[in-house]
């Protein structure tokens, strides 16, 4: 929509065939739009402009909103909408009357024979009431949850003790990184980039971060700047972001939009949020958009594109978790693995292992 | 989760933009009404021809679009020139609306609240009345002690200042229904 030079003001005095209502928009001016139709009002009026088009399809619509606003469109949306859906359950039942046609008779003896229980005006109101009350608990179960609750329901399952494995895809213009991470929750994770020189990972549990090269030992610290460092040079610009760690930055400072829709990844019905940061654009940790498909069945995140731009920088740029260009996670399957899978020993256990306690002191 | 069940999930999400749309074109209650129905089943019917990594409300408002006419042309028995186009604004505007903050439908129409206060008091009121109290023009002439031109010049400049309040409120993305 864009937006309009001036609002119009109210003060000032408005003439049937001056500039802003021309006079062929003066008839479609002079309707009560609750008696008129557009359609109909535009079949009265001859030569408008598209700009005259325009204003006549926005009255009309301000003039729907108003009326959806007073709640003057509820009882029609409703009746509308439960018509629909029991033409919907209808055909359903219609598609299954061979399976069900013995209980069908029997509902239909039964209600025979209770009949004069059924004319009492009391029990027929207390059985509308049931049904009412079923109708409503029924239709609060089928709604789209709002995006803050299904961030929620991600959040905490990311927060699971599985461990999900994810395929990481970085695009910074022409170069492109791929990597694959596993993690548990936001405490553990095993991340691995191919690069030239072969396969670089990066690992973190419950006690320590580590890296170990395609060749040499395995290099061991107890400080976040180690592992900041040697993501920083030996990734190839793959932050370490696992989903729990993004879901929990959405939920201050982003807009949220969220719909259904078919996840292209798992081949089912997903809910998807696409975030938007609100917040201010300088903080180079938040991504300026990220999307996101959670599972329906499962609230688990099955992906995530997120955009982030270069930013200027502070000291902290070489936090694990910036990236540049376009980052999509792409969940790979969950499994359930022993504790010592994230310790460098399990992983390398023919390398010898050296503790870098001062990499603290230089990133 | 069965498609119906997803169906019926859409289709509570999208039913008061769906009902705006449709009442932005046809006054009537009744049809807008049998329109709606036609265009759900339609949509139900028609499941397997949605692009379902596309969004389902500019889908959806597609068919009703479509819906639309035909009921028109059948009542009518002409062609009307510009329908489609104007059809097609409505449309846009509604997926535009989309880009405001909030989940719903409902939470997203606080910016158009936020609009009525910000009215001037002759215009709000007149705006008020009209539709929280549903009164016909000739009887907010009676309550408000004007003319029946000046209630409608008020209803539609009224109208007018919403849709550019509004305007101002919507970001550029965000089209998701």
């Amino acid at each position: 929509m864009k937006p309009e030079d001036a609002p119009p003001d109210p003060h000032k005095p408005v003439e049937k065939n001056g500039p802003e209502f021309p006079e062929a928009m003066s008839s479609i001016y002079e309707l009560d739009l609750d008696e008129a139709s557009l359609l109909g009002a535009l079949e009265s009026v001859d030569g408008l402009t598209p700009e005259q088009l325009q204003s006549a399809a926005d009255a009309f619509l301000v003039h729907s909103l108003l009326l959806h606003e007073s709640g003057a469109l509820e009882d029609s949306t409703e009746r509308a909408l439960q018509a629909t859906l029991s033409a919907l359950h209808t055909d359903s039942e219609t598609s299954s009357t061979a399976s069900t046609s013995i209980m069908a008779r029997e509902t239909v003896v039964a209600s025979q024979s209770h009949n004069r229980w059924w004319n009492r005006s009391s029990t027929r109101m207390a059985v509308a009431a049931s049904i009412l009350f079923i109708l409503l608990t029924f239709s609060w179960q089928m709604r789209l949850p709002n995006a803050k609750t299904l961030l929620a329901q991600a959040y905490q399952s990311s927060l699971s003790n599985f461990d999900r494995e994810y395929h990481l895809t970085l695009k910074r213009g022409e170069l492109q990184t791929e990597g694959t991470i596993i993690v548990r929750g936001n405490r553990a994770f095993l991340l691995q980039v191919k690069s030239i020189a072969g396969l670089q990972t990066f690992g973190r549990n419950d006690k320590d971060y580590w890296f170990a090269a395609p060749i040499g030992p395995v290099l061991k610290s107890d400080s976040r700047f180690f592992i900041a460092s040697m993501l920083h040079q030996h990734s190839g610009g793959l932050p370490y972001l696992d989903p729990a760690t993004v879901i929990q930055r959405l939920q201050e400072g982003y807009s949220l939009q969220r719909d259904m829709i078919e996840d292209p990844q798992i081949e089912r019905t997903s809910y998807r949020i696409i975030a938007t940061n609100q917040a201010d654009s300088s903080d180079f940790l938040r991504p300026d958009k990220v999307t996101l498909w959670i599972d329906l069945e499962n609230s688990r995140v099955t992906r995530m594109v997120l955009e982030r731009t270069a930013k200027q920088q502070g000291t902290d740029n070489h936090n694990p978790s910036i990236f540049d260009g376009t980052l999509s996670i792409d969940y790979v399957t969950e499994s359930n693995l022993p504790e010592e899978f994230y310790q460098a020993e399990t992983q390398y256990p023919e390398r010898a292992i050296l503790s870098r306690p001062w990499a603290a002191e230089s990133p | 989760m069965e498609a119906k069940e997803v169906f019926e999930i859409l289709v509570r999400d999208h039913a008061s933009s769906l009902m705006v749309f449709i009442r932005s074109l046809v006054s009537d209650k009744s049809a807008a009404e049998d329109i709606f129905q036609e265009t759900m089943l339609t949509a139900w019917k028609n499941m397997d021809k949605f692009d379902r990594e596309r969004p389902f409300g500019p889908w959806l408002r597609g068919i009703a679009g479509k819906t639309v006419l035909a009921w028109y042309r059948q009542r009518k028995k002409q062609p009307l020139l510009c329908a489609e186009d104007v059809i097609e604004q409505i449309d846009q505007r509604l997926g535009e609306l989309q880009g405001l903050a909030g989940d719903s439908f409902n939470e997203k129409l606080e910016a158009l609240r936020d609009c009525i206060t910000r009215l001037p008091e002759p215009y709000q009121q007149t705006i008020r009345l009209r539709y929280n109290q549903q009164l016909m023009p000739a009887a907010i002439v009676e309550q408000t002690q004007t003319t029946l031109e000046t209630v409608k010049k008020r209803l539609n400049r009224a109208r007018s200042m919403l849709l550019t309040c509004i305007t101002r409120k919507i970001q550029p993305e965000g089209d998701l229904t």
